[in-house]
């Protein structure tokens, strides 16, 4: 046999390897996740604001459409990216405190492996959950007339995409901080990410100031920009929205939750288990 | 002190912690540090049970902590079967059980065995046959699909001891496997241990129970305050120097009829150098029975407080 192909059969065997433990950790932490009824407190209460939300629109003249749009996306948004949260900055902490990282670590296990497993979980679970808003949404858009479009589900993908990057952020916070501090910082992220662009067009119709500028410019530029997966405006009026929009949100997503994990993974991997 | 024994050049070396080092920076005081390991040794041979003593806080979990890669060492090294920990290829052959051990709440029993054999990139089948007889070997076997977070501590950790053999390790280790099991517990970890080295595993177990240690342990390390203070053979650690003897004998009257005899018992406890024999002579002199002549050698213990005395001050960690 060359010698090329025996590598390469080593290196497939050592990938396979490592996927079979990354997925291994996913399929646990989801398992863990969906077993746990405080999760499903937090969903139940979205449901809740989703119906919440049809109420108000009942109440409102002419603007039932838009209002339960409005309020149906936000609540499948901000509880899928709270739920992020708060799963993201206990995942580590968790471990750790429980001690269930004792008997992991020792198994041949990298460290990024674990981390990326653990990331990969809370995004199933959180996908299961946004499915599982979305199915209500839906089912109170098309009790209201409003019709179901490529543009409805575009904007469920994109808010998913904004919870993809908000576990990778929380998950960051929690390889290295305690769940308070994570938990603070990720949602301080959150905020500044759905006001990133806005910020970013004042600070430019600021005069130049020097470094202050600058250091503001660096700051914006490394919070991620959360308004790209925010689509509800087009929702609403009916818009269409690009294949190509879609593909560019998903690369920015992707990259940023990659660079995040990677960083994460390297705070972990320093870290000694007391 | 008790000279540390050389390891016999002719055995395999199973695990081997060469001058390990583990300094704890206190927070917020930068120049504070606490040096919980300093300098730890040791070799473990192959199919041995070694028994690493301490009391609470010398070090003992730290350095198994180092060993298992949960934590670095400041300086120095490990191996297990000569590879570097942490490596891929040292975890391998190792089976591991942490103190005080505890598991995902909301797996079951069988759920978690096959976690474990994933992480060692076990086959399905393989997974499947090895938790099944594992849960059966701790006797768990009726709890397989319960979860685990309504387990007994007793429970998890026989489940802990039976995670630490999915992979059929060489090398088992296992920190304070004895901590808050009842006395059927603790015989029936020791009983396990006794089986794990006939099956021609090596043994690597953290005790501060020395009771435990006296009955099944090929060798010993006697670590205090961070530093291996005695490896070796019980015998070669213990001197054989007899310390006392304790000496027993009753006397008293025959009794008469419907009274029973009033009998009294008398404990001496003789230095070891005393003539033993002319106390006995004198007491049968006397009309008395000797009831027991227990001669009590130094044991574990002696060697631990001895140890752990003279060095006073605090314990590492």
């Amino acid at each position: 046999m060359p010698r090329g192909d025996g590598s390469r059969v080593g290196v497939v065997r050592a990938v396979t390897l490592a996927w079979t433990r990354v997925w291994a950790i996913a399929v646990n932490t989801f398992r863990e996740a969906i077993r746990n009824k405080v999760l499903y407190g937090i969903a139940f209460f979205a449901i809740g604001m989703i119906f919440f939300s049809v109420v108000l629109g009942t109440l409102s003249v002419h603007e039932e459409k838009k209002l339960i749009t409005d309020i149906g996306f936000s609540a499948v948004s901000f509880f899928g990216v709270i739920m992020a949260i708060f799963i993201g900055v206990n995942l580590v902490y968790k471990e750790i405190d429980r001690k269930t990282i004792y008997a992991i670590i020792p198994k041949p296990i990298e460290r990024y492996q674990f981390m990326v497993g653990k990331f990969l979980g809370v995004v199933m679970t959180l996908f299961a959950q946004t499915v599982l808003l979305s199915i209500f949404l839906f089912l109170f858009l098309a009790l209201y007339g409003a019709p179901l479009t490529g543009t409805t589900f575009a904007a469920i993908y994109l808010i998913f995409l904004a919870i993809i990057v908000m576990t990778a952020v929380a998950l960051f916070f929690s390889s290295f901080s305690t769940p308070y501090l994570s938990g603070f910082f990720s949602l301080g992220i959150f905020i500044l990410g759905s006001v990133r662009a806005e910020a970013i067009a004042q600070i430019s119709k600021v005069a130049k100031i020097g470094t202050l500028y600058d250091g503001l410019q660096v700051f914006a530029s490394v919070i991620p920009d959360l308004t790209l997966f925010n689509v509800v405006g087009r929702v609403q009026r009916g818009d269409h929205v690009p294949f190509l929009y879609l593909v560019e949100a998903t690369g920015y997503a992707v990259t940023y939750a990659a660079v995040l994990l990677a960083l994460g993974s390297f705070a972990f991997n320093r870290r000694d288990f007391v | 002190m008790v000279s540390t024994q050389a390891v016999n050049a002719g055995q395999d070396v199973v695990l081997r912690a060469e001058n390990l080092v583990k300094t704890f920076k206190k927070p917020f005081q930068m120049r504070s540090q606490v040096r919980a390991v300093r300098g730890l040794s040791l070799d473990v041979l192959r199919g041995e049970i070694f028994g690493f003593v301490g009391p609470n806080g010398a070090g003992k979990t730290t350095t198994i902590k180092m060993m298992m890669g949960l934590i670095f060492p400041t300086s120095g090294r490990a191996f297990v079967l000569g590879e570097p920990v942490p490596s891929g290829a040292a975890k391998t052959h190792v089976g591991f059980l942490p103190e005080n051990p505890y598991f995902y709440d909301y797996l079951t029993a069988l759920e978690f065995l096959d976690l474990v054999g994933r992480l060692f990139g076990l086959p399905k089948a393989i997974r499947r046959e090895r938790a099944t007889r594992l849960l059966e070997r701790v006797g768990l076997a009726r709890a397989r699909d319960q979860r685990l977070r309504t387990f007994s501590k007793g429970m998890l950790q026989r489940l802990g001891l039976a995670q630490a053999l999915v992979n059929d390790p060489k090398l088992v280790v296992l920190d304070e496997p004895m901590s808050g099991l009842d006395p059927i517990g603790r015989k029936e970890v020791r009983d396990l241990i006794i089986d794990l080295k006939n099956e021609g595993r090596t043994v690597f177990f953290s005790t501060h129970i020395l009771s435990d240690v006296e009955l099944i342990c090929d060798r010993v390390a006697i670590i205090i305050q961070g530093e291996v203070r005695g490896v070796g053979a019980l015998e070669s650690l213990l001197s054989p120097k007899l310390l006392t003897v304790e000496v027993v004998s009753r006397e008293g009257g025959s009794g008469t009829a419907g009274q029973p005899a009033l009998e009294r018992d008398a404990v001496v406890t003789l230095p070891g150098d005393a003539d033993v024999e002319s106390y006995l002579k004198e007491r049968l002199a006397v009309g008395a029975r000797i009831v027991s002549v227990i001669p009590r050698r130094e044991s574990l213990e002696d060697v631990f407080v001895r140890e752990a005395m003279g060095t006073g001050g605090d314990a590492a960690r």
